[in-house]
This record gives C-alpha cells, structure tokens and sequence, in this order.
C-alpha cells in the first residue's frame, strides 16, 4: 500500500506545475506520504488542505448540494486540489499556470489506484 | 475567554485557541500548578484537569526516559467526540504543558500546527519575564489564589 500510494504521488508531483503531491487522512489532516519541493510544509498543507475539504463538504450538505467529491481553489500564486475517497485525501498544491483539466484527470486516476 | 495568572502566555494561548479553534485549553506547569486557561466554567475542573495533567505528563515523560533515552512528545488521545492533545512547551528556562480538548470543528492536523507556533511564541519568553509570574513557592496558596483568579473571585 505504501510503495503504490508513494508511487501514485511521484506520478502527480511529476505532472507539469505541481509543486507539492500528498496523501493525508482526511479525519485528522495527517500526512501519510508526501512527494514535495523543498519549500512547501507538507505537515501544514495537509492540515489546512482536509480541513477546508472538510468545512466545504459541510457547507455543501448544509445547502443540500450532496456530497462533496473534489475541491479546487485558485489563488494568487498558486491552485490546490483536493481529492478523497474514504478517509484518504489526495492533495495537490501547483504552479497557478498548472492544467486544471489535466491535473483532475490525474488526481481521479490517482484515488481509484489508491482506494 | 482565556484568563492567566502569567502575562507572557495571554497572547500566545489566545491566539493558539483562535486559530486552532479548541474548545477547551489550559496551560500549566508539570506539576500541575494552573496558568491560564480558556473555555473552562469551573475552577474544580480546572484543578482536576491540571492533577491529571501533570500525572500524565510525568508518566509518559518517564515512560520515554526508559524506553526512548528522551522524554516522549506530544500526546493525543482520538475519542468519538473529542480528542485531547497534550504536549509541552519550553519557555525561558522552564516548561509549559499545553492541553487542548477539541472536536471535529478543527483537526489534529490544525491543532499540531498551531501548537508549533505557541511554542515558538514561548520560545521568545526571558526568564525575567518568567520571574514575574505568579509563583510564591507555596503550591497550595499559588494553585488556590491561581484558580481565583482564573475565575474572576480574586
């Protein structure tokens, strides 16, 4: 599980503009793996990646929109996407210049290979 | 509301139950003599709260000597409601033992990663800073007058 989940994450961390590919458990905002550059603290995407996962699945539900099956937000200097399936989130943090269209298809790959 | 009987950890305990948004906090001394507390509505918990605290923290640190070389660090405990997480924190030459009690409106994630900058905020706190504190030396008269404080009876 480890090799396949560490793989999966070297496969989207090498996509065009991703700067950091990781797996955390949704439930607690832990990282289980991370493929990352230098410069991004992937304890602290992890946390704050599955709790704003979190808060918009609830806002969702509260506004009768079902579940939430995958979240992106566009910044200034950069995209997230996040991803779950279970208790496992799949997150990507990239270049603002990154494919969004590209990079879900590689993350909805991604979570069947690791769920 | 966060009450201390410490100047130095108002703002740091503040601003980490902000941002980590736990609903319970309370800092104290590893033998268990209260400092500041937030969310707590009576002074008997509180007191409760520290003993237990401090038993644990001196039976986990032992725990570590034995098993590790080295004190261990932070402690969580999952609940299905609520979880604990206890951890302590230098400041000056002494330690500080943080315990947050929170739900699933925040994460251990958040908790962990707001618990790093309260240390490092504590990092920055001197030893004259420290002196100024509310400590006598007597721990009966410091915990009763701490809690009295704490609770606005004082």
């Amino acid at each position: 599980m480890n090799a396949t989940l560490q793989a999966t994450l070297g496969e989207l961390a090498a996509l065009p503009g991703v700067r950091a590919a990781l797996a955390a458990t949704e439930s607690d905002g832990l990282p289980a793996a991370a493929v990352a550059a230098v410069d991004v603290d992937a304890d602290a995407l992890a946390a704050f990646a599955t709790a704003l996962f979190h808060r918009t699945r609830l806002a969702n539900a509260a506004a009768g929109y079902g579940e939430t099956r995958h979240l992106s937000l566009d910044a200034e200097h950069g995209r997230l996407f996040v991803v779950t399936t279970g208790d496992i989130a799949l997150v990507l943090l990239t270049q603002p210049d990154a494919s969004a269209g590209l990079l879900r298809v590689a993350l909805q790959r991604a979570l069947r290979t690791v769920a | 509301m966060t009450r201390s009987v410490a100047p130095w950890l108002d703002a740091p305990l503040g601003e980490f139950v902000r941002q980590a948004r736990v609903g319970l906090a309370v800092a104290l001394e590893p033998s268990g003599r209260v400092l500041a507390q937030h969310g707590f509505t009576r002074s008997v918990d509180v007191m409760a709260v520290c003993s237990l605290v401090a038993a644990i923290n001196a039976s986990s640190s032992e725990l570590g000597r034995q098993a590790n070389g080295d004190a261990f660090g932070p402690l969580h405990h999952g609940g299905g409601k609520r979880q604990v997480f206890l951890a302590p924190a230098r400041a000056g030459s002494g330690t500080v033992l943080l315990l947050a009690v929170f739900d699933d409106r925040t994460s251990l994630g958040i908790v962990r990663h707001f618990f790093g900058a309260f240390t490092q905020s504590l990092a920055q706190v001197t030893d004259s800073e420290l002196a100024n504190g509310p400590m006598t030396g007597d721990f009966e008269r410091d915990l009763g007058r701490n809690l009295a404080v704490l609770f606005g009876r004082a």
